[in-house]
């Protein structure tokens, strides 16, 4: 998937933010606060930790806002500076209990008995996962992330990126063993 | 990028972990919600501007700052202690020498015998003999 790119509404925006008009800047948090938490929930365990590391990663993009090259797309700049709050977040709670993991999760299943069952044992899956790992699962197969995508947003080579997501799923599938279809 | 190299869980037969997983990271659907955290983060930028709130400076953010001037001095020290310690220790050596080389300072004791060393050159060893003489 690939970043929304910079359509005019954008451009206008990153000249206001730059010319210090604080409506360019709230207009680029709405434009590109979605992508930003969905960045974020793939790699904390939480929601709420999410929605720190947003508010976090926009904070620090206001701050450094002078030295944002306005011919680069915004959205993957401050993506970037997102992933980079919510790692250091995840580093902070690195040792986290797997019950954090949102318990209003959807249920996608039809028999509660079940999905009670295959929730609690993914949260423990990913909960064992390490950070990065467990980005680049969610981000190429949740999100539809490229490898090279997930490399800028995480700031690691492309190759990198696949090869954690090679080890990544090898670690997830032997962990939710017999949950296959 | 080769199609190939993209293949996600869901054409590996993995679907209903996908599933799972888009259940588990499915962002909120109701709008309000999204306006909420815009007016959150927005009043975080307004606070930021007046001066009441700084972003959180994680440790490893901050050891990863000092990572590089922190192993370079570790280095620095590291060298200067080896040239230290390999320093050839002088200064015993030195006592040592002054030890052996040095006349010994002996309080005379009454009725001792004076030892007189007999010296090298002729004329002295018969001054020598003269005083070992009048000494008896």
């Amino acid at each position: 998937m690939t970043d929304a790119g910079r359509n005019p509404e954008e451009r206008e925006l990153v000249g206001l933010a730059l010319e210090g008009d604080p409506r360019g800047f709230a207009g680029l948090v709405r434009l590109h606060q979605r992508r930003a938490y969905t960045v974020a929930r793939s790699i904390v365990l939480s929601h709420e930790d999410a929605e720190d590391a947003v508010q976090e990663g926009f904070l620090r993009a206001y701050q450094a806002l002078d030295r944002f090259d306005p011919g680069q797309p915004f959205g993957a700049w401050v993506n970037r500076i997102v992933a980079n709050a919510a790692l250091d977040l995840a580093r902070r709670k690195k040792v986290r209990n797997a019950e954090e993991l949102s318990d209003a999760m959807p249920s996608p299943f039809q028999d509660p008995a079940e999905d009670a069952e295959l929730k609690a044992r993914l949260k423990s899956a990913l909960a064992k996962l390490p950070e990065r790992s467990r980005a680049v699962v969610v981000l190429h197969d949740v999100e539809g992330f490229t490898h090279a995508e997930i490399g800028k947003l995480l700031g690691i080579p492309g190759g990198t990126a696949r090869s954690d997501l090679h080890h990544a799923r090898q670690r997830l599938r032997g962990l939710l063993e017999n949950m296959r279809d | 990028m080769d199609e190939d190299n993209e293949l996600r869980l869901t054409d590996e037969g993995d679907e209903r972990i996908v599933r799972l997983l888009r259940g588990a990271y499915a962002p909120p659907a109701d709008e309000s919600y999204w306006e909420g955290l815009e007016t959150r983060i927005l009043s975080l930028l307004a606070s930021h501007r007046l001066g009441l709130v700084r972003t959180q400076s994680s440790l490893w953010s901050v050891l990863e700052r000092w990572a590089t001037p922190g192993l370079a001095a570790a280095g620095l020290l590291f060298i200067a202690a080896g040239l230290f310690l390999a320093q050839p220790n002088n200064e015993p050596v030195q006592t040592t020498y002054e030890e052996v080389t040095e006349p010994l300072v002996v309080e005379e004791l009454p009725g001792a015998v004076n030892v007189v060393t007999a010296p090298r050159d002729r004329l002295s060893q018969r001054e020598a003999t003269f005083r070992y003489v009048l000494s008896h």
